[in-house]
């Protein structure tokens, strides 16, 4: 199924090189001359911007969820699509849901996968 | 196809679907469908929280009955997700839905003779969405011509994301649920995935513990409840301890009183 991606964090990028990933969190930085920025989920994740053609910035302290490639060695995110979310989102239901989600694959990730 | 003779109009194409929201006939094919086996049961009204995954691998064992995956019923449903694409048909506003597990295509029908509502303003709004806001749907599952729609559609656009977690968290629960208790699960899990009842500031040694685990292991068996000399006998305890230990289970919530004010049930 071309549009399943999976959810992951930070502690989760190292298994899925290579994957189309989806991720919430927070932003931390944004490093505007290399266009890459820091999201936090459940630990730092590095984001590569330039991949996208981002209408508008990212914005640190904002809540996001990424959609993107995680990259071979760097662990670095490409990102494909970034959607902004409410600055209330409690991100520590969103690693809990991120480690649940691994545990029904049923219903979360594509049986080919 | 002679089982979908109810939906007569329905069968070429897109525009039976106009005719049978126009005239608000979508409920009454619940109705419309009692005749249709003895196996039929009751169908769940209430909305299931699934993913998009689950709607799409799910399959329909009797025409126009309930769908099923993973032992989940699937009749009224909600999910959530990104509008990835907007595109207009007759009267009828097409969406890709997207949630990361899959995607559907889903329409809202606006009424010709609606004035409170015109098409245009309202593919206005949600092209606004596209590719911006993750929007709720909820309705109920059905599939025409091998493809799975969702009739009598609702969308709302999600304004408070922690909406998100907790739909993709009561989905999870659901389909745990429908699996039965997840104990023991081939799962590679390390972490339990619920927390035990069991009060963590008290030993489980004590004696209220051994009443609650007595009245646990029994209550499967004794329907009615679980006799208070019953727990007597088996703890060597007095009456009245018993029953001193029974009440305070029932005030903080973990047994019911059972046929009578003497017999007792746990959760």
């Amino acid at each position: 199924m071309e549009a399943s991606n999976i959810r992951v964090d930070a502690t989760l990028l190292q298994e899925n090189q290579n994957n189309l990933v989806r991720i919430m969190g927070s932003c931390e930085s944004v490093d505007k001359n290399t266009n890459c920025a820091t999201i936090i989920s459940n630990g730092p994740i590095t984001l590569d911007l330039n991949h996208t053609q981002l209408d508008k910035q990212l914005i640190p302290g904002k809540n996001y969820e990424i959609i993107g490639k995680v990259s071979n060695s760097s662990l670095k995110v490409h990102v494909y699509s970034v959607i902004q979310l409410s600055d209330n989102l409690n991100l520590d239901f969103a690693t809990k849901f991120v480690q649940y989600s691994q545990k029904v694959p049923d219903i979360y990730i594509a049986s080919h996968d | 196809m002679s089982d979908f003779n109810n939906y007569g109009n329905y069968g070429d194409g897109d525009g039976g679907f106009d005719v049978s929201q126009n005239t608000g006939g979508g409920f009454n094919n619940d109705h419309s469908t009692g005749g249709n086996g003895s196996q039929r049961n009751q169908l769940r009204q209430s909305l299931t929280p699934v993913t998009i995954k689950q709607i799409n691998d799910s399959t329909q064992l009797n025409p126009d009955g309930e769908f099923k995956i993973h032992n989940v019923e699937l009749n009224m449903i909600s999910f959530i997700g990104i509008i990835r694409k907007v595109t207009t048909h007759q009267s009828a506003i097409i969406m890709t839905i997207e949630d990361g597990t899959g995607s559907i295509e889903v329409r809202k029908w606006i009424a010709e003779n609606d004035s409170s509502i015109s098409l245009t303003e309202e593919e206005e709004k949600f092209s606004s969405f596209v590719n911006e806001k993750y929007i709720f749907v909820g309705g109920s599952l059905r599939q025409f011509n091998n493809k799975k729609t969702i009739q009598n559609a609702i969308f709302y656009p999600i304004e408070d994301s922690n909406q998100i977690i907790y739909h993709h968290l009561s989905a999870i629960e659901n389909h745990l649920r429908c699996q039965g208790i997840p104990k023991n699960t081939t799962t590679k899990t390390e972490n339990k995935l619920f927390v035990d009842n069991v009060n963590p500031n008290k030993s489980s040694g004590s004696t209220i513990d051994k009443v609650l685990q007595v009245l646990k292991d029994n209550s499967s068996t004794m329907s009615e409840g679980v006799q208070l000399e019953y727990v007597v006998q088996k703890l060597n305890i007095s009456r009245e301890d018993a029953k001193n230990y029974c009440d305070e289970l029932i005030e903080s919530g973990k047994i019911y009183t059972g046929f009578d004010d003497n017999t007792y049930i746990a959760i």
